[in-house]
């Protein structure tokens, strides 16, 4: 799909990941980034999946040619997990085509590394190879690495890294290339090189979306009807049973026969991965398809599914298509699923839904970015530090008048002041607007509603108003739901239940099996320790969640998240020995050199009130 | 060549009464363009490639901070030597004598010079007291501290530059065990230092840094170093002192908070004047080709690079 054409979309070198979200810094030159990026050895490129990531490394590689600098590229889906976390900058130069060694450190040339496809790698992937980076650019103080990344916030240090991210491709620009003047929508559309590329090859065509971009590249290949449904089950499976991207070579033999495979091949929309495996050029195609399959049926639409597409929450890009697959009725419900899933995945996709079509409804939106606004005056800094930035990525009126609101009380007025006319939006307001406390029984009621808004509502709101004994026994109750998201609702209200609960959260931690409600009991006692009425049980609770690290750092969600919920708003008194109990624990039974390390800055960090390292 | 240059020794300070005294003492009086870095305009003017030194200071205080900027300076620079150049605790002990009494040690103003770093905040809180652990560093090299560190031992003459001085005799250096830890305790009865103090029984200096420098040697090392191995060494004027029992709290009489605001200056001057006779000697020879590397020179004469010499080093 890439091609020479130039979109002339800018290249923006940031300060910071604010930066980032709101597109601002000085523009630069392809020269410039690569003269940036040999000065500071590491560059991380962070943009929205279509914004040109790989385009933009493509043209720096024969910017770099023509300069004389050598260049080297890294595919991280070809990096295998286990080799990056065994052999680091190894795996990362055996990866490299040319391949490197240390021995080319010596001569001192400049080289110029590019790393691309993080945007699909896991967390703990990316972390690994951020960490690779960052050694290999010490190692050869002539090289510089540039990462292309998408939108998410990196523990990577601002004092070694050059933050940068691309502008959208200008309105004029658009026009010239599809050869008319082009409309506010088109112009969301378009101002992606991945759109844009697309619809200049498809003249005359109005194009309302990506995936209906990427449906009419597709269509242009000649494959059957029954290959394309093939490959689209293909594309779901291959996420489902594998996780990642590549796929085996027989699998997609089975699933629509040597011949398509070659004509995909030779169309270009394919890449080898080595003898055994391939791959869609874009991860897009990719996305496209596996969120095709999933659109068929929307009583599939659930936490399983979500955690398949998204390869476990690792990039939102393929919920947008399926988002703008589906009919109109049904966007509603997909992002109120998304919601129950995960926060922060549907605020994205209102993000990106705005900034093309704005189909969603509005009463969902405005529910949903109140929610974020009550979260933004959470206890634990790093809640507060994510909702913000999913209401600076959001960026629409409302999303802004949420990160100005300036208490709990402002978010409600706020919320009460909005859609007036809107009787579904109303009867939301109700639950989100309670102020009786302790939160009365028909509040505790709501948390089961099936509707996911409606459910984290009230568990939300119950968690601001408090629980009396009965409305505790009756979120006791709940625990024993058959439905994991209901349980999981549970915990997180029992976070404020006080410690007659604490046993019910200890033993949801040990023995839900989802894990889900296992992360919810993880923060609830967080929120438990924080609002302990005195340091004795604050200390208590640190030391029954540190005979619980072995389980803790079995699970990198849990153990991710115990890092979050450690730095906390106005730290209460013990709270520093607490975490120096739950840290030095950890340091107790961590082996790795690394891992002792990182815990060891947690510690450092929460000590200096510094969520830098998080 | 680091990615701003090369420089033969890199020197790292941390608080600004630290570099301000070994950019004066040094005569490190410009930047090297705009890169937080400095030295002597002599150096620049001379238009080799490759620098005799460089001043930076540390993003921050503590161990975390000083290994980024440490790792920072070796990987700019490229240095053969990184000099921890700056202010410190020294350790006093009750002896064995009676009446009881502390024992010889660092007197305020006084140089240590660290053989050896310990991390004191690694470690388990068990019911039967602080159990330490260890953690990879990398310690100053026995032949740097034989070579350089004891003839300023026995001569004391790098010391004549002081000026402002509180005391009343003039500095000399120590060589011996430096315990770092995250945080000093104002507070000379804290029993978690008096604990670590304890453990760490010939450790003459506490101070904030020296492990997070030890730790970014450690990394370059492991991790870094097929063709680069740099050295480096830990020179820390004593500001305050600490003791390690309630005893010796009794014995020494004085509060350290109000020592360190006295002395802060006058040992930060110590410890830059000890960094400059040890700078002048690195520099004295060159150094001879590396496989990454074209040979160095050598700036055998301290008015080379813009600094009077010090005494003991008088030009021929």
């Amino acid at each position: 799909m890439s091609d020479s054409r130039d979109f002339d979309y800018p290249l923006i070198l940031c300060e910071d990941f604010d930066g980032i979200l709101a597109r601002e810094g000085p523009e630069a030159s392809i020269e410039q980034f690569i003269d940036t990026t040999l000065r500071r050895g590491r560059l991380l490129l962070q943009a929205a999946g279509g914004a040109g990531k790989t385009r933009t490394l493509e043209k720096m590689a024969a910017a770099a040619i023509r300069a004389n600098h050598r260049v080297s590229s890294v595919e991280v889906q070809k990096i295998a997990r286990d080799a990056l976390e065994a052999d680091g900058v190894d795996a990362l130069l055996r990866a490299a085509e040319p391949q490197l060694t240390y021995e080319e450190l010596a001569g001192g040339d400049s080289l110029l590394l590019l790393v691309d496809g993080l945007s699909e790698a896991s967390s703990d992937t990316a972390e690994l190879v951020l960490r690779a980076v960052d050694e290999w650019a010490a190692m050869g103080p002539s090289t510089g690495t540039v990462v292309a990344d998408r939108l998410t916030r990196r523990t990577v240090n601002p004092r070694r890294w050059q933050l940068a991210t691309l502008g959208p491709v200008p309105r004029h620009v658009i026009s010239r290339i599809v050869g008319r003047d082009v409309n506010d929508s088109e112009t969301g559309l378009l101002e992606s090189p991945v759109n844009l590329d697309i619809v200049a090859n498809l003249p005359g065509e109005f194009l309302s979306s990506r995936s209906q971009a990427i449906e009419r590249l597709t269509q242009r290949q000649n494959l059957s009807e029954v290959d394309w449904e093939g490959l689209e089950n293909l594309a779901l499976r291959v996420y489902r049973e594998r996780g990642r991207r590549s796929i085996p070579i027989a699998w997609i033999h089975a699933a629509i026969g040597e011949q398509a495979t070659a004509t995909l091949g030779s169309a270009g929309m394919m890449t080898s991965l080595g003898a055994d495996e391939i791959t869609f050029r874009h991860h897009l195609v990719h996305d496209y398809l596996a969120a095709k399959a999933a659109s068929r049926d929307s009583s599939g639409w659930g936490h399983e599914l979500f955690d398949v597409l998204t390869l476990k929450s690792s990039s939102y890009d393929v919920l947008v298509m399926l988002l703008e697959l589906v009919n109109q009725d049904q966007r509603d419900v997909l992002i109120r699923r998304v919601y129950d899933w995960n926060l922060y995945a549907a605020s994205y996709l209102l993000s990106r839904d705005r900034s093309t079509h704005g189909s969603t409804d509005l009463t969902t939106e405005s529910e949903i970015l109140a929610l974020l606004g009550e979260r933004r005056f959470d206890h634990f800094l790093a809640t507060r530090r994510q909702v913000d930035d999913a209401l600076a990525l959001h960026g629409g009126p409302l999303a802004t008048s949420y990160q100005q609101a300036s208490s709990v009380e402002e978010v409600v007025k706020l919320a009460q002041s909005t859609l007036p006319e809107d009787a579904s939006y109303r009867a939301w307001l109700v639950v989100f607007a309670c102020n009786v406390s302790p939160s009365p029984s028909w509040l505790v009621e709501q948390m089961q509603e099936i509707d996911g808004v409606d459910g984290w509502t009230a568990a939300n709101v119950v968690r601001r108003l408090g629980v009396d004994s009965q409305g505790r026994l009756s979120i006791q109750a709940l625990l024993d739901a058959d439905s994991a998201v209901v349980r999981w609702r549970a915990v997180h209200a029992l976070g404020v239940a006080g410690s007659p609960v604490l046993s019910d959260l200890f033993r949801a931690l040990e023995e839900d099996e989802s894990p889900s409600v296992r992360f919810g009991a993880l923060r609830s006692l967080a929120d438990q320790a924080y609002l302990a009425e005195s340091v004795e049980m604050r200390l208590r609770i640190f030391r029954n969640l540190a005979s619980h690290t072995g389980q803790i750092l079995a699970d990198p969600n849990l153990a991710r998240e115990l890092a979050r919920v450690l730095h906390v708003d106005n730290a209460p008194d013990g709270w520093i020995d607490g975490v120096s109990i739950a840290i030095e624990s950890i340091l107790a039974v961590e082996s790795d050199p690394r891992e002792l390390e990182k815990w060891r800055r947690v510690g450092s960090s929460v000590r200096a009130g510094n969520l830098e390292m998080v | 060549m680091g990615r701003e240059g090369h420089a033969r020794v890199g020197i790292l300070t941390v608080i600004p009464e630290e570099m301000d005294e070994a950019l004066d003492v040094l005569g490190a009086s410009v930047e090297v363009g705009m890169t937080g870095y400095f030295t002597s305009p002599l150096s620049l003017d001379e238009g080799l490639d490759c620098l005799p030194f460089v001043v930076a200071r540390s993003s921050d205080r503590s161990n975390g901070p000083a290994n980024e900027s440490a790792r920072a300076l070796l990987e700019d620079w490229r240095p053969e030597t990184l000099l921890l150049v700056g202010i410190a605790g020294g350790i006093r002990r009750v002896g064995n004598s009676v009446p009881a009494a502390l024992e010889p040690g660092p007197a305020l103003g006084d140089v240590v010079l660290a053989t050896m770093v310990h991390f004191g905040d690694y470690g388990k809180d068990l019911p039967s007291g602080f159990l330490p652990r260890w953690l990879p560093l990398v310690h100053p090299p026995k032949r740097l501290l034989t070579r350089h560190g004891e003839p300023m031992r026995i001569n004391t003459e790098w010391a004549e530059g002081i000026r402002d001085w509180p005391g009343d005799r003039p500095p000399t250096l120590h060589q011996g065990e430096i315990v770092a830890v995250e945080a000093v305790a104002s507070n000379p009865f804290a029993e978690r230092q008096q604990a670590i103090l304890r453990y760490f029984d010939k450790a003459i200096a506490i101070d904030m840094e020296s492990k997070g420098v030890a730790e970014a040697l450690f990394d370059y090392e492991a991790d870094v170093g097929v063709h680069y191995h740099p050295r480096w060494m830990c020179v820390r004027g004593i500001s305050d002192l600490v003791v390690g029992s309630d005893a010796a709290v009794a014995l020494l009489g004085e509060d350290n908070a109000a020592q360190r605001e006295e002395w802060r200056k006058a040992a930060a001057r110590s410890a830059a004047l000890a960094a400059r006779a040890l700078l002048i000697r690195l520099l004295s020879r060159p150094t001879s080709a590396h496989p990454e590397q074209p040979p160095r020179p050598a700036w055998p004469h301290a008015s080379q690079i813009g600094m009077s010499p010090a005494p003991e080093m008088v030009e021929a």
